[in-house]
């Protein structure tokens, strides 16, 4: 089955390889054109049959062809073969033509490749006994045929040593691929094995970590209990301490008892003390007052002594000289007792200054002991807090004295084993470092926090940069577009310009051979003008490429300056593209012109002449036709000449005719003077009448119009929307009739009933005329009057 | 006639023939279109595939020849622009038509027209003037092109107003300054139309080496 559809493979593939040797077919037959006729044949069939695919190249066809032998070999039965071989055949033909030469080339290239294969002389063995057979039925092809299948046969050996060598660097590749595997292989073996190292290493360390974690579990119960035993401890401390607080309180109310005491005692003295004073001053009052009544009583005493004595000594004055001298003496006496009282006052006086001065120092005195006594007290109390602190001081040191004997007694009796006070140590060391651990981690974490706050800014920050970047490229794509626009725009303003361009050559050149002299001036004028023109909008397309440029090679101006720039630039542009756009319309106009010109036979003066043949049809016609009018005239004249009787005498004399002719040049020129003379009286009777007409309004105030038979006056007061007008028709003997024409129904009344008044019974018509004038005249200026 | 000397190679002489003789059938053409002489004169040719007409008068023939061999030697020395068939009226002596035949050398023809090996495979959908420039024409292309203008010829009848007044024609040649002019050949004004003038582009042909322009100015009747 596999077999069979190879063998159909390789049938179509041979076919395959003949479409394509097929292509080369003209060439062979301008070679050699009798040898294939048949091959001829049968290749169109088989390019029939695969017409529709697409040719190969020249390589896959001799691959496939090179598969071809070995599905035969497969196929292996005659019949196969047969069907084959006229495929071949084309084939071969078809390659030998094509692939001669490069095989050739590659058997020289690759001759230690050759002898390898034997399937190929297997095959080669084949196909000659089926050519052999062939050789009966076809003489003429089947040299070729056979040449051919050489071909084959040497291509195919060829395909055999380069699928061998394929082959051979597959394999090398193969080895070394398998190589890379093991490799690889070893690197995996070797990484597994890190694996399990690792694993193990892994298991390892959580068990160090349970271990630890047990014995951190350990000393966190053994601190537990010391730290219950220290509370106990505590306890018992606090216990003794509020014990020896009572007993200091104890203390305190007798102390306090003790110092009233004393405060008792201390107000008793100063009673007594006060008493004490009282009394001396009082005895000292009354000691001097008694004294010093005393004396007054011995003075009032004496003083009546004295007066008795007086008396007596009045009574007996005159009596006694002596007694007189006595008395003197006893006066004398009194004085120097008088002056000894007065000393002693005096130093009583004194005396008592001093005892105030005296008590006023005591009771400062007294102050002084009030507040050393405060400070007494105060000593008191600073002396049992003293004590107290003293006490306090002494138990805490006596405590401290035990726990650090009981620490290093439990210190020294674990040495090197978890103690209390190494694992409190521990504890608190580990506390510490976690608390440091936990403020770092704590740190770190606020950190963290800070550091994302600032990623999630930064993010948004991004995002809006991202954003305002889509943004810039839309507005970027927007500006390339508008400069894309620009650009198609500058290159339609520069291909206006060059079509202008060719239209204005060729317009010269049409010029060139064309136009009157005249027109040739103005239109080379025109040319040079449009000429500059032209550069003009070339330096101008120059300019905005350069703009262009300058636009695009500054990107980083705002975009909305550049927006606007750019629709500045567009508009410009626009108006450019306008402008030229109208150009090109009067260059087309121009040019429409020129054509004309030059279609109705306008040609350049200065380089071009007109020829035309001395004898041509026109001229001879003009010149039989001017010979036909000269006949006629001399005809005319001749008739003319008989006519008058020049010579041949006439029918009317010739003076007749003459004298008439004068006489009607006579009247006509009499005729144009009467009509010059009426035409000119007219003109002044014109005038005249107009004077006349004028010279009565403005006297008689009156507008008077002719009109048939009728003359209309019109006065100058009439008012002109609503007075009214007179109408006089004149008949014989100076009769007339008069009729009033328009103006209001009142008015017209009142005119009437003066036409009755002046006209009818007075039979004045101008009397009437005056009187409408005055009225008229009253009326005007009586309103003016009264409006002043 | 004139007869093309090679198959696809036109020089300037084959050129020049081509293109008197195109001016001698054009030109006979008109006089009998615009009935300068009576159909009778005429007698039927065949050419360019078409039936033209000829004038069998011998002045008439006697002149167009010597027209045209004076002519022929001018495209030879280059030195002729255009010729003019102008039709006058004979009362007025108003120029009422121009047939105006415009004769360019095509750029680059004057140097050898043989370079052309590139050119063996046609190129039929040449639509730009400078690639058929390039590729010489072959004779019955030449011959179409022309049959063409003479049925444009013979079409303009019905567009050019009518002829009512006797009318004669005459031919004008443009030629350069320095152009060699026999003696029986005087010099002329433009014969230009005056008034009411229109005109009506014809179609061209090419030998490449000459191309010729047609086209036709008329004045309007005065009515219109």
């Amino acid at each position: 089955m596999e077999a069979n559809k190879s063998g159909r493979q390789s049938l179509f593939r041979a076919s395959t390889a003949s479409s394509s040797a097929s292509t080369f077919r003209p060439a062979q037959s301008t070679t050699r054109p009798g040898s294939t006729a048949n091959a001829a044949t049968t290749t169109t069939t088989n390019t029939a049959k695969v017409g529709k695919r697409p040719l190969r190249t020249t390589t896959t066809t001799s691959s496939s062809s090179s598969m071809a032998p070995f599905s035969v070999t497969k196929a292996a039965t005659a019949a196969d073969v047969a069907a084959t071989l006229d495929s071949f055949r084309d084939a071969t033909n078809a390659v030998k033509a094509a692939a001669a030469p490069r095989l050739q080339q590659q058997h020289q290239e690759l001759p230690l490749a050759r002898p390898s294969s034997t399937a190929t002389s297997k095959v080669q063995s084949i196909q000659d006994v089926e050519l052999d057979s062939v050789d009966l039925f076809v003489d003429s092809d089947l040299v070729n045929a056979k040449r051919t299948i050489k071909l084959l046969e040497r291509e195919l050996l060829m395909q055999k040593d380069d699928s061998e060598r394929r082959i051979i660097t597959l394999e090398s590749e193969n080895a070394r691929l398998k190589q890379n595997m093991q490799d690889s292989l070893s690197k995996i073996g070797k990484l597994e094995r890190d694996c399990t190292f690792l694993l193990e290493s892994n298991k390892k360390l959580e068990e160090s970590q349970q271990l630890k974690d047990a014995e951190r579990e350990q000393k966190d119960k053994e601190s537990s209990f010391i730290t219950t035993k220290l509370q106990s401890e505590n306890a018992s401390l606090t216990e003794q301490l509020s014990v020896t607080n009572e007993q200091l309180r104890d203390l305190e109310r007798r102390r306090e008892h003790e110092i009233r005491n004393s405060k008792r005692e201390a107000d008793q003295y100063r009673q007594r003390l006060q008493a004490l004073e009282l009394q001396s001053q009082h005895e000292m009052a009354v000691a001097a007052k008694t004294a010093a009544l005393k004396q007054t009583g011995d003075l009032q005493s004496q003083i009546s002594s004295l007066e008795s004595k007086l008396i007596s000594l009045k009574h007996g004055n005159a009596s006694s000289p002596d007694s007189f001298q006595t008395i003197k003496k006893q006066l004398e006496d009194q004085l120097a007792y008088i002056h000894t009282l007065e000393t002693s006052n005096t130093h009583l006086k004194t005396e008592s200054q001093r005892l105030r001065t005296a008590h006023q120092s005591s009771t400062a005195q007294e102050e002084k002991i009030r507040t050393l006594e405060i400070q007494v007290r105060a000593m008191d109390s600073l002396r049992t807090r003293l004590v107290e602190a003293e006490a306090e001081a002494t138990t805490l040191k006596a405590e401290k004295r035990r726990w650090s004997s009981l620490l290093r007694e439990s210190d020294l009796s674990s040495n090197g084993e978890v103690t209390p006070l190494g694992l409190a140590r521990a504890l608190e060391t580990e506390r510490l470092e976690r608390a440091r651990e936990m403020e770092r981690v704590s740190e770190e974490l606020a950190d963290v926090k800070v550091l994302r706050a600032h990623v999630g800014e930064l993010e948004v920050e991004i995002g809006e940069l991202r954003k305002r970047l889509a943004d810039e490229e839309a507005k970027a794509e927007v500006q390339s577009r508008q400069v894309k626009r620009l650009e198609k725009g500058r290159d339609l303003v520069a291909g206006e310009v060059a079509f202008l361009r060719e239209q204005l050559t060729a317009v010269r050149f049409q010029d060139v051979d064309a136009d009157t002299g005249i027109n040739d001036n103005l239109l080379r004028d025109q040319i040079l003008e449009l000429e500059a023109l032209i550069e003009r909008y070339r330096a101008r397309v120059a300019d905005l490429e350069v703009e262009l440029q300058s636009a695009s090679n500054m990107p980083s101006i705002p975009n909305v300056e550049a927006q606007s720039d750019f629709t500045a630039v567009k508009r410009k542009l626009e108006d450019k593209v306008k402008q030229l756009e109208k150009e090109v319309e009067n260059f087309d106009n121009q040019i429409f012109v020129l054509e004309r010109a030059i279609g109705q036979g306008a040609f350049d003066r200065d380089n071009l002449k007109v020829l035309q043949l001395a004898e041509n049809p026109e001229s001879k016609a003009f010149v039989i036709r001017k010979e036909l009018l000269d006949t006629l005239q001399a005809e005319n004249k001749a008739l003319k000449a008989r006519l008058l009787g020049s010579e041949f005498g006439g029918l009317v004399p010739v003076e007749v005719v003459k004298s008439i002719e004068l006489e009607s040049r006579r009247l006509q020129g009499l005729i144009d003077e009467r009509d010059k003379r009426i035409l000119r009286l007219r003109e002044v009777f014109m005038d005249k009448s107009k004077e006349f007409k004028e010279a009565v309004f403005s006297l008689l105030g009156y507008r008077v119009e002719f009109q048939e038979s009728l003359v209309r006056l019109i006065s100058t007061y009439a008012d002109p929307q609503d007075d009214s007008s007179f109408l006089f028709s004149s008949q014989e003997n100076d009769n007339g009739t008069m009729q009033i024409v328009g103006g209001s129904p009142a008015r017209v009344q009142e005119l009437n009933q003066l036409r009755q008044h002046y006209v009818l019974e007075g039979g004045s018509v101008p009397a009437f005329l005056a009187f409408v004038t005055l009225k008229g005249w009253e009326r005007h200026y009586g309103v003016e009057d009264m409006e002043q | 006639m004139a007869t093309i000397q090679k198959q696809r190679q036109i020089t300037l002489r084959g050129s020049a023939q081509i293109v008197t003789e195109f001016f001698d059938f054009s030109i006979n053409s008109i006089l009998f279109q615009r009935a300068i002489y009576p159909p009778e004169d005429f007698k039927v040719v065949k050419r360019y595939g078409l039936n033209l007409l000829v004038n069998a008068d011998f002045a008439v023939q006697a002149y167009l020849k010597q027209i045209m061999t004076q002519i022929e030697k001018w495209i030879l020395a280059k030195t002729i622009q255009k010729l003019v068939l102008v039709i006058t009226s004979l009362e007025t002596r108003e120029v009422l038509e121009r047939w105006q035949f415009n004769i360019q050398l095509e750029a680059g023809s004057s140097s050898a027209p043989a370079t052309n090996k590139e050119n063996a495979a046609k190129n039929t959908s040449a639509a730009s003037q400078a690639q058929q420039q390039q590729q010489p024409k072959t004779e019955k292309e030449i011959h179409a092109e022309i049959a063409a203008i003479m049925r444009q010829i013979t079409a303009s009848v019905s567009f050019l107003p009518m002829m009512t007044e006797p009318c004669t024609f005459n031919v004008l040649t443009y030629t350069d300054k320095d152009a060699e002019v026999p003696s029986t050949w005087i010099d002329s004004d433009a014969k230009m139309i005056t008034k009411n003038a229109e005109q009506v582009k014809l179609r061209s042909f090419s030998t490449s080496v000459h191309k010729v322009d047609a086209l036709v100015a008329y004045r309007l009747g005065e009515e219109l």
